[in-house]
């Protein structure tokens, strides 16, 4: 922008004048904020401190009374034998996924990103199938894959010899984590190659071009001038990537519904199961489901913040990225 | 001059290799590869559709991807019997529903929050970045518990506005930062023109914000149609108000042998929404991008 | 009765003043540049007339109106932006009706006013065109189309050349004064940094620096009898030339033929007024860039004591970088004081 407005203004001016009166300026505006804030606070902020309230309560059922008990579900926690594995098993989850998918995107978005690949588009919208898929249609799709009754992948397993006999990827409790991780992987790395692709988007051309002049090639372009470059996005889309990783109920609830034996019960299928699907005999407990999905939270929360501290170091040693 | 000649002469770097390939070669070469790979990728998509053609026999069979004797069977059967078409009506409720309400409060209050100085606005913002990073099971029960003393706890209402919760705030971010790159002369020509707030946001602003709304509606609508935990929750008690995809889920419980039938109504839930992915990707892919750019 | 008068108008934002109490008064049908270099409050001198900036304090007058308190579309201007500001996605005929389509005009009335604006903008061919479907110099014409439907009292033009490429510039230029013609009765007030522009446009020009006014008047005027050292050397192109004075000796002991340099402290001199000389002359040096313009011949020299000044030579003078050259003073000379102020009776006595 030129000359536009001789004086930019400071960006206080407007803190001159009094609230009211500049509250008052601003009605049109709040009125435009009224629909979007009231979907926000009812559905994302309301239920942020509710849940901590829920969390203090002995609570076995909507319709049934709420009775305070402090910080007993949360002693219950710590020593309920089901909350630390399905804690564990979530993290577990997260940080096998997230590295592979990245990897895996970022490999399939810098040989993509060629522009002289005339398929480009085209494979892309492939790998991005699963990502529109719903979660409910994979898990049939999947059960019928990895089926160890004639399912396509064992058929291809034994006719090839690699297996005797038939693998049990989902029934079986030292399998189902690996497999779900592998099914994750694949719905979802068409998102991750979105990313990468936009991060590779911010190179510019010229500097392909002076590579091609100074006669750098291939692996090396990549390598010494491409990665540096989009290293800084690797932060970003590792932490998108962690905290749909964490997210991971839709998939695991429809494909095992934690099973076999609660082998693949994660966290959030740990909160499901005691909030609304309690085994036959026992009461739902809301309470209890409401604090373990604060620790949860809390836990998800501190590794936002750590990689929101990683960003701000990486984008200091950057700072013509910044 | 004289230097360039002289490390000319003493620097003589070793002849590079002919690449044994052309550069077409090589790319002709990566394309079979990559095509292979994606092959393998969406095969057991296709091979799911394929199965929906196919009787319940024949599926196991090992008989390739081109069904023997093709047959509507499992459609019908899971249309009807299934109760898969009711949860088709009630999917396309709740999406259309959510999407119109998300659109126009993310883009009411993306442009307030783009453009105008408000009193309020860091913490406004700042409060929605921060709630970005919030795992839904954390306020699943507060939202179901909302929805029941409303009301709502049993009803595609419910569903339907709950599901506007999900993504408002990337949605709001998507459309602020949109308009904040607008010119603000824009903003000033219309107010010299005389034309109000409101007239200037619908007939100047929103026309200009095509390509922002259209990525909303199409991630929206992904989202309310694919959509899981909430309407499996919502519907635990009421099996007519299953979505699809909880229908689809529910089916397996119910009919569990019927591989037919589930994969037909499989291919009901998702050839919708890659057809719309398929026509609309280029919006699709520019919501995502935003995502890391922003 | 449609002049604009501005009354002791300031500007604050929060302790910064930014515009400094102006006082104007500009008649109806007149053709008003405010030049200043960036920076001096033009800009935000005319978005406070239009109505986008608040006024702090003081008056402003349309029509005899006081307008501080009206919205914008109610003040009788119109507006041309720098970057035209044209809304993208209407065409042409729609940008230039939407203002008063959207205020419950008649639609035919709306259409007559358009096509009036479009016949003397030459824009009919284009009605049904978008904006990116024109080149800048339509555009800009298509802004000012949209300022002319509204018949507003006066025109405010917000440097709207600055976007366009050289030979555009001169061409739209040309275009605005017939248009300041065309639309007789029209106040117009025209921002730009460019004193070429201000020169050539204006009936009166307003010099502004650091939001306060520094002189008003003709453009010959400024050029002529320029109230200051900064106007001087704003005002004229190349710029002028200074020299310092003590008790009426140049830095070298020479004492100029100017009546009245004893008690002056800075002699200015334009390119225009140096005469070369073969002896003698009061200002001599050695050429260090020649400028071939073809209608003149620019020559840059350093004086004995070090200073760059620049000098015009009739065209087809030939000159060489490194050679000697001596000037007498022949024509205006301007004396300014040690505060910058000018010593008007110096030059008027010259020029008597």
């Amino acid at each position: 922008m030129s000359a536009y407005s001789d004086i930019p203004p400071p960006p206080d001016e407007a803190r001159q004048r009094p609230l009211g009166q500049r509250l008052r300026e601003h009605r049109i505006d709040y009125l435009f904020l009224l629909p979007g804030l009231a979907i926000f606070g009812a559905f994302v902020v309301w239920p942020l401190f509710a849940a901590n309230w829920f969390a203090l309560l002995d609570w076995s059922g909507f319709d049934s009374r709420q009775v305070f008990v402090g910080l007993q579900n949360y002693r219950d926690l710590l020593g309920d034998e089901f909350f630390r594995a399905a804690f564990v098993r979530s993290i577990l989850f997260t940080a096998i996924t997230v590295p592979l998918q990245m990897l895996l995107g970022l490999v399939l978005a810098v040989v993509l990103n060629n522009r002289l690949l005339k398929l480009s588009a085209l494979f892309r919208t492939m790998i991005f199938l699963p990502v529109v898929t719903p979660v409910a249609v994979i898990a049939i799709v999947m059960a019928l894959m990895l089926s160890p009754f004639n399912g396509p992948i064992n058929d291809l397993l034994q006719s090839t010899e690699i297996v005797q006999r038939a693998v049990d990827f989902l029934g079986s409790p030292q399998l189902v984590m690996w497999s779900l991780a592998g099914i994750y992987v694949w719905k979802w790395t068409g998102v991750t190659l979105i990313y990468w692709l936009a991060a590779l988007q911010t190179v510019p051309d010229e500097l392909y071009e002076a590579c091609k002049l100074d006669g750098v090639r291939g692996w090396q372009v990549t390598r010494y001038v491409i990665l540096p470059i989009i290293a800084p996005f690797a932060v970003v889309i590792g932490l998108i990537s962690a905290i749909s990783a964490l997210n991971v109920f839709p998939l695991i609830q429809a494909t095992t519904q934690g099973g076999p034996f609660f082998a693949s019960e994660v966290m959030e299928v740990f909160i499901f199961r005691t909030a609304f699907a309690p085994p036959s005999g026992t009461f739902p407990q809301l309470g209890y489901a409401s604090a373990a999905g604060v620790l949860f939270g809390l836990a998800v929360m501190g590794l936002t913040i750590l990689q929101v501290l990683a960003v701000r170091h990486a984008r200091r040693k950057e700072p013509t990225n910044g | 001059m004289a230097d360039a000649a002289l490390s000319r002469t003493s620097f003589a770097p070793p002849r590079r290799r002919e690449a044994w390939l052309s550069p077409r070669a090589r790319r002709t070469l990566v394309s079979i590869v990559l095509a292979a790979i994606c092959a393998v990728w969406v095969y057991p998509i296709v091979w799911m559709i394929s199965a929906s053609f196919k009787t319940n026999g024949e599926i196991f069979a090992d008989s390739g991807l081109i069904p023997d004797a093709p047959t509507f069977d499992n459609y019908t059967r899971a249309w009807r019997e299934a109760n898969i078409g009711q949860y088709f009506f009630n999917t396309l409720f709740v999406t259309v529903g959510s999407v119109i309400i998300t659109t126009i409060a993310a883009a009411l209050m993306g442009y307030v929050l783009g453009r105008r100085p408000i009193p309020g606005k860091t913490a406004l913002m700042g409060l929605m970045v921060f709630t970005l990073f919030i795992p839904q099971g954390f306020t699943i029960i507060p939202v179901f518990e909302l929805l029941t003393s409303v009301g709502l706890g049993q009803s595609l209402w419910g569903v339907m506005l709950a599901t506007c919760g999900h993504s408002i705030v990337i949605f709001t971010f998507l459309f602020a930062g949109y308009f904040g790159q607008m010119p603000k002369e824009l903003e000033e020509a219309s107010r010299m023109d005389g034309v109000g707030p409101l007239k200037t946001f619908w007939y100047v602003m929103l026309p200009l914000s095509k390509p922002i709304i259209v990525t909303v509606i199409v991630m929206q609508t992904l989202q309310a149609w694919n959509d899981f935990l909430l309407p499996l929750v919502v519907t635990l008690a009421n099996p007519d108000l299953r979505t699809l995809s909880v229908g689809v889920y529910s089916f397996r419980g119910e009919h569990f042998i019927d591989w037919g039938g589930m994969t037909a109504a499989s291919a009901i839930t998702i050839i919708p929404i890659i057809l719309l992915f398929l026509f609309l990707q280029r919006y699709f892919i520019d919501g995502l991008a935003g995502a890391v750019k922003g | 009765m449609s002049g604009v008068i501005l009354n002791n108008v300031k500007k604050r934002y929060g302790a910064v003043e930014v515009i400094k109490g102006v006082d104007i008064e500009i008649g109806e049908g007149e053709f008003c540049v405010f030049v200043g270099p960036s920076g001096c409050g033009k800009s935000t001198l005319l978005r406070m007339i239009a109505g986008l900036e608040e006024i702090s304090s003081g008056d402003v007058q349309i029509g005899g109106r006081r307008v501080n308190d009206l919205d914008p579309k109610d003040r009788g201007a119109a507006m041309v932006f720098q970057t035209y500001a044209l809304y993208p996605h209407m065409d042409v005929a729609r940008n230039m009706g939407f203002g008063l389509s959207m205020n419950g005009w008649p639609r035919d009335e709306v259409d007559r006013r358009v096509n009036e604006a479009a016949r003397i903008l030459q824009l009919e061919p284009y009605l049904d065109r978008k904006p990116r479907q024109l080149s800048g110099g339509q555009r800009q014409r298509v802004a000012i189309g949209r300022a002319i439907v509204r018949d507003p009292e006066v025109f405010l033009f917000d440097e709207p050349l600055s976007n366009l490429d050289a030979e555009l510039r001169v061409a739209t230029r040309l275009e605005i004064a017939k248009l300041h013609g065309t639309l007789e009765n029209s106040t117009m007030i025209y921002v730009t940094h460019d004193q070429v522009e201000a020169m050539t446009l204006a009936d009166k020009i307003v010099v502004l620096r650091d939001g306060r006014v520094e002189q008003v008047g003709a453009p010959m005027d400024l050029y002529e009898t320029p109230d200051n050292l900064f106007v001087a050397g704003f005002i004229g192109s190349p710029k002028m030339n200074f020299m310092a004075l003590d008790n009426g000796r140049l830095p070298d002991g020479t004492a100029p033929a100017v009546p009245g340099a004893a008690g002056a402290a800075t002699l200015g001199v334009r390119s225009d007024a140096l005469r070369p000389v073969e002896s003698g002359g009061d200002v001599a040096g050695e050429i260090t860039v020649v400028e071939q313009l073809g209608d003149a011949v620019f020559a840059h020299f350093r004086t004995g004591w070090g200073q760059e000044m620049v000098a015009r030579f009739e065209p087809g003078t030939r000159l060489r970088a490194g050679e000697s050259v001596r000037f007498a003073l022949a024509g205006r000379t301007h004396l300014f004081d040690a505060e910058g102020r000018a010593l008007r009776a110096a030059a008027e006595r010259l020029t008597a």
